[in-house]
């Protein structure tokens, strides 16, 4: 993991709520760091996975999101999508105010 | 500014200390002191300042390291609607000034080098920051109205109060953690008075701290309140003119395109302006599908909406125990 990853995510572990983050790159090289002892980072990198694959799934219907945020009872999953394809995601816990802490690390993750 | 005791509120954001310590003294002297002069090294401190400061014109400078100035002027829009914004470049380009405009800012200038230079950005930012529209929504600039700061409200799950007013009336839409819970307008409470506010034809509205109404006269998905609000606004529309001219009209800022509701196994309960129904319920099934592996990776519990945003165009799909919910809406003004 480059440096600027790294600096990414030690800012994402001072998020509200942060459970967890990572990043997807275009070769398809996944990044995680797990901010929570129940949340392996193998399961972060399948959460890579799987958004990635939501991505491409919106994509073959016209839909090219720049970001996504899925909301479930008990935390929220935000979503950057550069237009190289690299994704940037943050876990968060569901009553934690994470939106614009998500802006301002999606500045940086833009910038990387 | 509408008070005439109170002072411009101005922040200037860059990375060179030393460039800002020259704007800071420089303005100050041209202002004899009138202007309160804020200062920020980066987005992060800038945006931390906004929170606690009534700022009425950031001036960006759009090369800063580690920041695409552009995608901060959007955020600023979203984030603060009435600030008014400023891009000063050292390294101008008509690429540049064109993509600076069309998302938000009132002005692209060069940064000066001269006195002046100084003394000619002065004017022109004085007479930006001490200008009010007379007419029309204060705060909507290019892309953001009333509709598209109810959405961001509910969307980030946000509490506050808009107060909208205009020359004949004025009321208040309460939102509680992203929901819709009470509307005001004279005598009228409910669903009408949130119809008829957004229906107003200029005036303008401010954002206020939320404070508990006491009442609820409002339920329901947001989405489909504000659906309803713009069918009445159309239908409002599609009236004779009142025989008093009214004051210049507004466009909607956001315009719902396409709503879909249907049960979870797929059938259509409801569906307004949607060209390719079956198309959005498999795309709704294949959501789900995806979201049941999310839910296997991580314990996150119940699934309840995807929100889907594009440069033009923003998607909410809901998803309880039997219906699936699909709402797109689109900027009335896109980007250029």
């Amino acid at each position: 993991m480059n440096e600027t990853l790294a600096h990414l995510f030690e800012d994402c572990a001072a998020a509200p709520g942060a459970l967890g983050c990572g990043v997807r790159l275009p070769d398809h090289t996944c990044h995680v760091r797990s901010l929570h002892p129940d949340w392996p980072n193998e399961a972060l990198e399948k959460t890579l996975l799987h958004l990635a694959n939501a991505a491409s799934l919106l994509a073959s219907h016209d839909i090219a999101a720049q970001r996504l945020a899925w909301t479930f009872a008990q935390g929220r999953i935000f979503v950057a999508i550069r237009p190289d394809g690299a994704i940037f995601s943050l876990v968060t816990q569901s009553e934690a105010s994470a939106v614009e802490f998500f802006d301002r690390m999606t500045f940086q993750f833009f910038c990387v | 500014m509408s008070d005439p005791k109170k002072k411009p509120q101005i922040l200037f954001v860059d990375d060179e200390p030393d460039f800002l310590q020259v704007v800071i003294e420089t303005f100050s002297s041209l202002s004899n002191g009138d202007w309160d002069l804020h200062q920020a090294t980066s987005a992060d401190a800038a945006m931390e300042l906004l929170k606690h400061h009534k700022i009425d014109l950031a001036v960006v400078d759009i090369n800063m390291p580690l920041l695409d100035g552009v995608q901060f002027l959007r955020i600023l829009g979203r984030r603060h609607p009435s600030l008014k914004k400023v891009t000063l470049t050292a390294f101008a380009t008509e690429e540049k000034r064109t993509e600076c405009l069309a998302n938000g800012a009132e002005l692209f200038i060069e940064k000066p080098r001269t006195a002046a230079g100084f003394k000619s950005i002065y004017v022109m930012l004085e007479e930006l920051v001490t200008w009010s529209p007379q007419a029309g929504f204060q705060g909507m600039l290019r892309q953001v109205g009333l509709n598209d700061v109810i959405q961001m409200e509910c969307l980030g799950r946000n509490s506050s109060i808009l107060e909208i007013h205009n020359q004949k009336m004025s009321g208040r839409i309460f939102i509680e953690e992203g929901t819709i819970i009470h509307a005001i307008l004279g005598a009228e409470t409910g669903e009408k008075a949130f119809q008829k506010l957004l229906s107003i034809t200029g005036g303008e509205f401010n954002l206020l701290r939320f404070e508990s109404p006491g009442v609820r006269s409002m339920q329901g998905p947001w989405e489909f309140l504000l659906m309803e609000a713009s069918r009445v606004r159309d239908e409002l529309a599609l009236q004779p003119e009142p025989a008093v001219a009214p004051a210049a009209p507004v466009r909607p800022s956001v315009i719902i395109v396409e709503t879909l509701i249907c049960t979870a196994q797929g059938d259509p309960v409801f569906l307004w302006q949607c060209p390719d129904a079956p198309g959005r319920i498999v795309l709704l099934q294949n959501i789900a599908q995806q979201t049941a592996l999310l839910s296997k990776t991580l314990p996150l519990g119940n699934f309840e909406r995807l929100e889907i945003l594009q440069p033009d165009h923003r998607t909410v799909a809901v998803f309880s125990h039997d219906h699936m919910v699909f709402v797109r809406s689109a900027s009335a003004f896109p980007p250029a």
